[in-house]
């Protein structure tokens, strides 16, 4: 039998990336001892809570921000529509540990917000009631500002694929707007809006940064401290593994969602959308809630952080910094060159050879998404420092030479990590813009006489080139914003931009985190910017 | 004279399933072919052999006396000099239009090259829009280009695939008549794939019935409506009733509607139980006919109306007739018959 190298190489990789996720539910059966039992007694309880009402508030909050601007934006006329449909996006661009600190610092008693107000009304220190940002509220109120674009965006898309018919149906049986928004057009949407959340979720779950910096007890904060502050890798992994149980829920709604989306898509829209012209109120207040939502999710902390930037920089860009950021644009283009090269060959077995084998396993290499940073490097950790100690001790005895340290606490344990997590934002750029080459494109091709090699010259390059510079932008910034995966597995005394930007507002000194935070944030624009692009080229196509 | 093609007892198969088999026929150079058939018979695979696309189960293919394709054995389509138009067009997007007529054209220097490319859009009259990109085109210039970039590099034969089916229906018969007029100029040799028929028949000089995985008859237009050789040709192509009836002792067939008399079909024996095809056009209307039928149905059709007719039996039968005859369902009408060809099947 002729070996078929698409499935084996697949399969490989496939095999490979699970590792961490095997690592962890495999250490289910792991005895942690005593403090397994000590957790479970004691914190186990907070984790699942907190993180529950985290998702919770999260939720709440990102649906109304996210499914709001979504529909006034497609859906009514109003000044600055235009310019909001793209600017909704920009809180994106700001990771949500950064935020969490920006916010700190405006709204502590030494900060701008309660200073101005001591200012206007002669109030001291203990003789007022401010509400306290580091909490669980705070949290959720934070991650919801800069997640909630995941549902704008999906939402906003549903909304706009609704077919004129469905809605004119509507009116025509005697509904007004209103009543078919709510009859039709948000029910409709559902399944794009659920599969927005589900995303969003994923993140707060992954989300360590802002949890830790506001004292809030979840499950990353609980995994970092067991393996720190307890040093048992079973008790961490095990927690990770119920952290999984999570995910592996919102997964499944997001597929489901996602499926359901299909269903309902009620066809090709002919005519443009008639938009709903606000008049009065209606018209001021859907300009102040996209105004407001846009000041608090981006204007407001970006600017914060401009300003710090400005009074610190002189102190804060040094040649320490210069290594900062060769560091993390050396990773950084590393793990997208990674992520790249593994997604094209995974996209290619799956265009060559579209058998069962191939495309489950470029599904499966596609997962890691979804799995919270910290659990990756937990994942990761166990089994490079099993490898290393295992080979270590074997060459003691066998040469007498000590092997050391060759995958845990290197380089190559990072672009792993990331590579897990990341490859799926890769393979989906990779896959939709090979999708655009029709297999009768290269039947084409060689009918005029090309042979496949420089078919990849003539038509597959030419065509790709948007869609891998993409892909490389894309992992370029995750890596970038990416920060416990990073915390647990850099080697040491290795920094990056996130990574010092998080250790310096730990340190209570946000003003001169903001360099740093500052180069993160203009970083995450570029998928902003990528992505408000294609917003307005589906525009175009539809006119 | 010799063939541009030949394919010998071809059968194609996918993972061990044959989706056609026992296909033969050949095409003459200047003639065009058309391969008809509902979807899924088989009929785009056999042209995916033809191009090299998909391996042969069993048979051969021969292009130009060369022989190109056989089990285990075929020639890349980058050396069988078939020009091919897909379904969707499969235009590069990237390219110009010039850009994409000239893809083909690689042995030559850039100044044949670009007149190639002029000769060739100013005889499709899309001239002006070299500079253009295939996005910018309408569905039925998207057409005209992906045929002319197939044609430009001069194939042995070319192979189009539904080329017509993602274009409006007006727009559809008339560019498969100005498709056929730029073939016949240059006397290229091509075969169409197509589930419609009158794309075939305005199309193509020759029509290969396809249908169950295999071919039932490669014939002519007229020949496949009136002298079909088995039940699917004739169910297949066109309207008509299957009419009993029995072959008499003086080589004509009785039925309801009286004698029969034409050339009967060769192993027809006297006294033999047979069906006999009648097509709408093979009952004519005649107020002075002595035979009356009785109207059940009737369909506007523009320029004529066709009639379903009783016989007394309760057997139906159609009759096409010009649109100024209009007379009320349940009236009886005169007829008579002008059967020509007589197709007979036995009976089911």
């Amino acid at each position: 039998m002729r070996v078929n190298y698409w499935s084996a190489s697949s399969s490989a990789i496939a095999l490979t990336l699970a590792i961490p996720l095997f690592v962890v539910v495999a250490n289910i059966f792991v005895p942690a001892g005593e403090v397994w039992q000590h957790l479970a007694e004691t914190v186990l309880r907070d984790y699942v809570v907190n993180s529950l009402l985290l998702m919770l508030g999260v939720a709440l909050l990102s649906l109304t921000l996210g499914v709001g601007t979504a529909w006034l934006v497609s859906m009514t006329e109003f000044p600055g529509r235009r310019m909001f449909e793209w600017a909704l996006l920009l809180p994106m661009a700001i990771p949500a540990y950064i935020i969490a600190y920006t916010y700190t610092g405006m709204l502590d008693f030494a900060g701008p917000v309660q200073t101005t107000l001591r200012e206007l009304t002669g109030w001291g220190y203990g003789d007022y009631w401010f509400p306290e940002i580091r909490s669980l509220e705070g949290a959720a109120i934070m991650l919801a500002l800069v997640l909630y674009p995941y549902i704008y965006l999906l939402a906003r898309a549903a909304f706009l694929s609704q077919s004129l018919c469905v809605l004119e149906v509507s009116r025509s049986l005697g509904n007004g707007p209103w009543r078919t928004f709510f009859s039709v057009g948000l029910p409709l949407a559902r399944p794009a809006i659920a599969a927005g959340l589900s995303l969003v979720l994923m993140e707060t779950l992954a989300d360590y940064g802002t949890v830790q910096y506001f004292g809030v007890d979840t499950f990353t904060t609980g995994i970092f401290r067991t393996w720190y502050g307890l040093d048992n890798a079973p008790a961490a992994a095990q927690l990770a593994a119920i952290l999984l149980l999570f995910v592996v829920v919102l997964v499944t709604l997001e597929r489901y969602s996602r499926r359901q989306a299909r269903y309902h898509d009620s066809g090709r829209r002919k005519s443009p959308l008639t938009r709903l012209p606000l008049r009065g109120w209606g018209r001021l207040g859907a300009s102040l809630f996209c105004l407001a939502t846009l000041l608090f999710g981006f204007l407001l902390p970006a600017g914060q952080l401009g300003l710090w930037a400005i009074d610190t920089y002189e102190e804060m860009i040094d040649q320490r910094f210069a290594t900062l950021v060769f560091n993390t644009l050396k990773l950084a283009v590393l793990a997208s060159l990674l992520a790249l090269v593994t997604a094209l060959l995974l996209n290619y077995a799956r265009r060559l050879q579209p058998n069962r084998t191939v495309r489950f396993a470029v599904r499966a290499a596609g997962m890691g998404y979804a799995i919270p940073g910290t659990v990756i490097a937990v994942g990761v950790v166990i089994p490079f420092g099993w490898f290393d100690n295992t080979l270590d001790s074997w060459m003691r005895e066998q040469f007498d030479i000590s092997s050391g340290l060759l995958l845990s606490g290197t380089l190559a344990a990072l672009l792993f990590a990331y590579l897990v997590r990341f490859l799926a934002v890769s393979l989906h750029a990779v896959e939709s813009g090979l999708e655009r080459i029709t297999p009768s494109m290269d039947e084409a091709a060689r009918a005029m006489g090309e042979r496949p090699a420089s078919i990849l010259g003539r038509i597959h390059i030419p065509m790709l080139k948007g869609s891998l510079l993409t892909a490389l932008l894309l992992v370029f910034v995750d890596v970038l914003k990416e920060l416990p995966a990073t915390l647990i597995l850099r080697p040491f005394n290795f920094n990056t931009l996130a990574v010092r930007a998080y250790e310096l507002a730990a340190d209570e000194r946000l003003a001169d985190a903001a360099s740093a935070a500052l180069a993160i944030v203009i970083a995450g624009l570029i998928p902003v910017f990528l992505l408000s692009r294609s917003l307005s080229q589906s525009r175009e196509e539809k006119k | 004279m010799k063939s541009e093609l030949e394919l010998k007892d071809v059968a194609v198969a996918y993972d061990g399933t044959t989706v056609i088999e026992g296909v033969s026929l050949s095409l003459k150079p200047g003639v065009i072919g058309s391969l008809l058939g509902p979807s899924g018979c088989g009929k785009t695979s056999l042209l995916r052999a033809i191009a090299g696309f998909e391996p042969l189960s069993c048979g051969e293919i021969h292009l130009n006396e060369r022989l190109v394709s056989q089990p285990g054995n075929s020639v890349p389509t980058e050396q069988r000099r078939v020009g091919m138009v897909f379904q969707d067009f499969a235009l590069f997007p990237h390219l110009s239009v010039a850009k994409n007529v000239a893809f083909g054209l690689k042995n030559m220097d850039a100044r044949q090259r670009d007149a190639r490319v002029n000769e060739l859009l100013q005889l499709v009259g899309l001239g002006h829009l070299k500079d253009a990109h295939p996005h910018q085109l309408s569905g039925g210039q998207q057409q005209r280009i992906a045929l002319t970039r197939a044609m430009a590099p001069r194939p042995d034969i070319l192979l189009m695939d539904e080329p017509f089916s993602s274009l409006d229906t007006e727009l559809r018969e008339q560019l498969a008549r100005e498709v056929r007029e730029l073939l016949k100029r240059d006397g290229i040799t091509a075969i169409l794939v197509t589930h419609d028929q009158l794309e075939a028949f305005a199309m193509a000089d020759v029509i290969g019935v396809v249908g169950e995985g295999q071919l039932h008859q490669w014939d002519t237009g007229y020949n496949i409506y009136h002298k079909p050789q088995n039940r699917f040709v004739a169910d297949f192509i066109g309207q008509g009733v299957m009419l009993p009836g029995k072959v008499s002792e003086k080589l004509a067939i009785d039925t309801e509607l009286g004698r029969i008399k034409g050339e009967l079909p060769e192993g027809c024996k006297p006294g033999c139980e047979i069906e006999l095809l009648l097509r709408p056009d093979d009952v004519l209307h005649d107020d002075e006919s002595t035979l009356r039928l009785e109207v059940k149905e009737k369909a506007f059709r523009g320029a004529e109306y066709l009639y379903t007719l009783a016989l007394p039996s309760g057997q139906p039968i159609l009759c096409l007739v010009q649109s100024h005859h209009n007379h009320k369902v349940g009236e009886r009408i005169g007829i008579t018959l002008d059967v020509e060809d007589i197709a007979l099947f036995p009976v089911r």
